[in-house]
């Protein structure tokens, strides 16, 4: 586990402007919905796995690994998480 | 496919850039596969500058492959001085739930976000367009019919 504090709430929701996940067919030409992850990630845990729920509105699990980040969200609902490394620090990156 | 950069936050304000507290990054969806095991969907950023598709040895692990037995490799940043050992493995490559590609990857272990997309395994294989004339801006994505 994280040698930083665990947040007693565990879900971090900051988000507002953002809008569900469309339907759609493969090679079909689309808009896909916009994600703003700007507010929900400035406020959740660094250094670690974060797992998100399909609308990337909210952290639904984390860890260390990416195993444990799915098991808190499979514990917590959510089957099929987006999981996303949160850096230490968000800065402009060339990669 | 057309997708809408994701935003992401900065810690610090950009003061070159309007003092912006957040950036735009040209995200896809994607799961890597090996042994009839895929990992969850993590956002790849989508880069021409980056010449292969690496992603961080967390992929590898979770996946089950044997980091050390990939072929070897030195991978250097934009930044001189900065090199890290690199390991190739054949995976499976899903894209956003429509395409799934047999690629070469590297994983690396010190990788600032989850996946990387880069020109051999991924621009290979779609023609991808940029268009940062809009806000939001917005990826574009076509599959490459390949003949056999």
């Amino acid at each position: 586990m994280l040698s930083s504090e665990k947040c007693d709430c565990l879900l971090f929701c900051g988000a507002s402007n953002i809008y569900g996940q469309e339907e759609y067919s493969p090679s079909e030409a689309r808009t896909m919905p916009q994600f703003d992850l700007s507010t929900l990630l400035s406020k959740a845990p660094r250094d670690c796995w974060l797992a998100l729920n399909e609308e990337q509105t909210i952290v639904v699990g984390r860890g260390e690994t990416m195993e444990e980040a799915v098991k808190e969200a499979n514990a917590n609902g959510i089957q099929d998480p987006i999981v996303i490394w949160a850096p230490k620090t968000w800065m402009p990156v060339v990669y | 496919m057309k997708k809408n950069y994701t935003r992401l936050p900065l810690d610090q304000p950009n003061p070159a850039f309007k003092g912006e507290i957040t950036i735009w990054l040209p995200l896809l969806n994607v799961r890597v596969g090996s042994n009839h095991k895929q990992t969850p969907r993590i956002p790849a950023v989508v880069d021409s500058g980056s010449h292969c598709c690496i992603f961080r040895a967390d992929l590898a692990e979770y996946l089950g492959l044997d980091l050390k037995k990939g072929i070897e490799g030195t991978m250097g940043g934009v930044s001189q001085g900065m090199k890290e050992p690199v390991y190739y493995h054949r995976v499976k490559l899903y894209v956003e739930s429509d395409w799934v590609l047999d690629i070469m990857a590297g994983f690396i272990k010190k990788l600032s976000v989850a996946g990387i997309l880069g020109r051999n395994g991924f621009f290979d294989n779609f023609k991808v367009k940029f268009d940062q004339s809009l806000t939001p801006h917005i990826l574009e994505i076509e599959r490459i019919e390949k003949l056999q």
